[in-house]
């Protein structure tokens, strides 16, 4: 263990804050720690007058590989109303983050699976090198991604939610980038050179006219969630992990095996 | 008389649907239509079932609705015409709705009712040989009934382009505005329906089942009952109407329409 | 007068070419432009012989947007008067829109705002390939407005998300990726790629083309009455906010806008 945040922050001269999940030695997996900050990170960034453009990363190998499962069974032995609460914190991370009203880019490198596929989906615009791999693969432990879906079907089309939501197959950087889902692909290392030029168009622009512009999007497109449909999400969230089928599915992970619904699995 | 959709299952709970017509390219008339329908009842009422898979028999997936039905119309009044054009939409919206994952095994091609069918499933697989159109307007009908489902997978900009011009596209053009979702060479297809059916049973049911209802319900726009409905209407009137009448007309004819003497 | 900035001719199948005449200045929309679309597209709207529609340009560029000049005479304006002639850009964009015959946009070059706007409401876009695109009015510390509700529906959240809040350029290659273009090819096979498409859709029987045409627009949300004035207003509005005069004043007077200044200091 260290005493480094869990998420890193940095506002430059520019404007710029770069966000770094902070977890490299569990591929920036998130667990509670995590997720507070990035609620309570984009919360304040958006508040704040000197930022005019949000940029997230992961240190390390990875972007971000989704949950910590270890974290996610501590979890699911707690009592509903605690994991209704840690759902709840996990929708509005997300949602927080989509809200934003400064633009947001997301640098992805190397694993991005589960919530990491949300946060890049709840972010304008997505670089990915081309040594990203995506998956949502909750549905191969028990548990379920809903949270994340309304973003994930905004930005790379629900037909595609419903094939690699159901399938839990990885996708690469390249499938991605036809999808539309990530706007341009770089060579392994290359983020920070592709992204500068993405930087510096946004800081030519009207920071108000930005906002507006965002908001229009958002309205235009219906990509609000308000607080009912949040809680709905959230409430689905937990209930799915406090499920048998997600104890099931997260033991099987944890012994590294076959789980019982797999036809043949020795149960 | 046997049934022109034939439904096996496997001890792992995977139903699969052959359209058995592959003289009539696997048209879809009522009987099928019919039976299609009934047998995602059937799915929808056993819990045990964990995927559907949709394929047709011989050479082609299919090729749209059978002309027969279609020109039923012509001496149908306007109620037994919405009623035929609401059996189609029913077995379009079963698929659609069926809580199971619903995988497409897609050979040859498909062609306007056609591409309805696999618009309304999960995961389409097709051979890199098959070709698409969604000929309707052609033959003077409105491509209604698919749009509801259409919206949501290649969405309004790629219907304006391949619903308006009826035009034949490749595979290729098919998997880039997202009507099909892998492509395989022929040889392969069996075993890539094969993995991605396993790929599902890797998956826990209960989340599946949540899975798909809830993306389904964020969808945007949704094939919504009111959705379904105006495509219904826009369905019937096309069916029924002058423009329809003179489609099949010339079709039997082997002569081009009245209103394509324009074109060459 | 009007044949002098906007061409219209139909051939003897009903195929009408509606062209964009301003060459020298790329084509760029001003008040008179927009009204002769609005009538030309009105008429051959009412027309039962017309079967279909080309839109293009003339010269190097589709359409660069609106004009310098138009863009003065909008400084000078009110927000009344921005709002009045916002609300006749609008109308121009949803005739074009909601036209029962098929359209073709027939991109011959560079398309900026306004003229992605002319491309997003046609059912077809080909390009040439060396045609550059860009959502510009953010550089000027506006918002896209008019245009909105059909770009987005051509273009998708995720690509808006970018383009719209960047206002970068970008070729036929990202437009053809995000659904702004069909298809593009060499400027000297543009015309046997339009040649193809208007044959496909003279086969189709106009009943049916101009019915689905409908339905699909009425099922992905149709841009109603009340969202045109709502985008009329919003684009009067921020014109008239601080940020929106100062952009537009940096513009015309060719210095860079305060905002500028801030970022590379």
């Amino acid at each position: 263990m260290t005493d480094e945040p869990v998420v890193l922050c940095d506002i430059d001269a520019r404007g710029v804050a770069m966000v770094t999940i902070n977890r490299p030695r569990v591929n920036n997996a998130y667990n509670g720690e995590v997720v507070d900050a990035l609620l309570e990170g984009a919360l304040a960034l958006d508040a704040d007058p000197n930022v005019r453009l949000v940029v997230i990363r992961g240190n390390g190998r990875h972007f971000q590989a989704g949950a910590d499962l270890k974290w996610l069974k501590a979890v699911s032995a707690q009592s509903v109303e605690e994991n209704i609460e840690v759902s709840r914190r996990t929708t509005n991370a997300i949602r927080n983050l989509d809200n934003c009203s400064k633009p947001t880019l997301a640098l992805v490198h190397g694993g991005c699976f589960g919530g990491g596929t949300g946060i890049a989906a709840a972010c304008d615009i997505v670089i990915a090198s081309e040594d990203a791999v995506f998956s949502i693969a909750e549905a191969r432990w028990g548990v379920m991604a809903g949270p994340i879906f309304p973003q994930l079907n905004a930005a790379m089309g629900s037909h595609n939610v419903r094939r690699y939501a159901q399938t839990c197959e990885r996708f690469t950087a390249a499938e991605a980038w036809e999808m539309g889902f990530v706007h341009e692909l770089c060579p392994v290392g290359g983020l920070d050179d592709a992204a500068a030029p993405v930087i510096a168009a946004i800081l030519s622009n009207g920071p108000n006219a930005v906002t507006a512009t965002k908001g229009l999007i958002r309205d235009l497109a219906g990509l609000e969630i308000d607080d009912e449909a949040g809680e709905s999400l959230a409430r689905g969230h937990a209930a799915k992990r406090l499920s048998a089928e997600a104890s099931e599915g997260l033991t099987s992970f944890a012994e590294k095996r076959e789980a019982a619904w797999y036809p043949g699995a020795a149960s | 008389m046997s049934s022109p959709v034939l439904e096996t299952r496997d001890s792992r709970g995977v139903v699969t649907l052959t359209i058995d017509r592959p003289a009539q390219r696997n048209a879809l008339d009522s009987v099928v239509m019919d039976a299609m329908t009934a047998a995602f009842a059937g799915v929808a009422a056993d819990a045990s079932v964990r995927a559907v898979v949709i394929a047709g028999a011989g050479p082609v997936f299919c090729a749209g609705v059978d002309f027969g039905w279609l020109r039923q119309a012509q001496a149908q009044d306007g109620a037994a015409n919405r009623a035929d054009s609401e059996k189609l939409a029913a077995m379009y919206q079963a698929i659609d709705a069926c809580t199971r994952p619903v995988v497409a095994r897609v050979q040859g091609g498909a062609w306007a009712g056609g591409c309805s069918l696999i618009a309304a499933c999960d995961v389409v697989v097709a051979d890199d040989n098959a070709r698409f159109a969604i000929t309707e307007a052609r033959i003077g009908l409105t491509p209604s009934l698919m749009l509801p489902y259409m919206m949501g997978r290649v969405g309004l900009r790629q219907v304006r382009r391949y619903c308006l011009t009826g035009e034949t596209f490749d595979v290729e053009t098919a998997r880039r505005i997202s009507l099909v979702s892998k492509v395989v060479p022929e040889a392969s297809l069996d075993a890539a329906v094969a993995d991605v059916v396993d790929a599902l049973l890797h998956c826990a049911p209960d989340s599946l089942l949540q899975t798909k209802a809830l993306v389904r319900e964020w969808t945007r726009p949704p094939a919504s009952d009111a959705a379904i409905g105006l495509a219904v209407d826009a369905f019937a009137a096309g069916r029924g109407g002058d423009e329809a009448r003179e489609g099949l007309s010339a079709r039997d004819g082997a002569r081009p329409p009245q209103w394509a003497t324009g074109s060459d | 007068m009007t044949d002098e900035i906007l061409l219209c001719e139909t051939d003897g199948r009903g195929v009408a070419t509606v062209t964009l005449n301003r060459p020298d200045i790329h084509n760029a929309l001003n008040a008179e432009l927009i009204a002769a679309l609005t009538e030309t597209f009105d008429r051959l709207n009412a027309d039962d012989a017309v079967r279909a529609v080309i839109l293009t340009g003339k010269g190097k560029s589709f359409s660069a947007g609106a004009d310098l000049n138009y863009m003065k005479q909008a400084a000078g304006h009110s927000e009344a008067e921005n709002l009045a002639d916002a609300r006749n850009v609008a109308a121009m964009f949803h005739t074009l829109n909601t036209m029962r015959h098929p359209t073709v946009a027939r991109v011959n070059g560079a398309a900026y705002a306004g003229g992605t706007g002319l491309i997003a409401c046609c059912d077809i876009a080909i390009g040439a390939d060396h045609a550059k695109f860009a959502v510009t009015e953010v550089r000027i510390g506006i918002a896209p407005s008019t245009i909105s509700p059909y770009l987005l529906a051509v273009m998708g959240p995720r690509a808006a998300r970018r383009y719209w809040l960047t206002a970068e350029r970008f070729g036929v290659d990202e437009a053809f990726r995000y659904g702004l273009l069909h298809d593009y090819a060499p400027a000297d096979a543009l015309d046997g790629k339009v040649a193809a498409v208007i044959d496909d859709l003279l086969l189709g029987g106009p009943g049916a083309v101009a019915a689905c045409k409908a339905l699909a627009q009425q099922l992905h949300g149709p841009v109603t009455a009340e969202l045109r004035e709502r985008t009329a207003a919003g684009i009067a509005h921020i014109r008239a906010t601080d940020e929106g005069q100062e952009g537009l004043s940096a513009f015309l007077e060719k210095r860079k806008p305060s905002w500028q200044e801030e970022a590379s200091s």
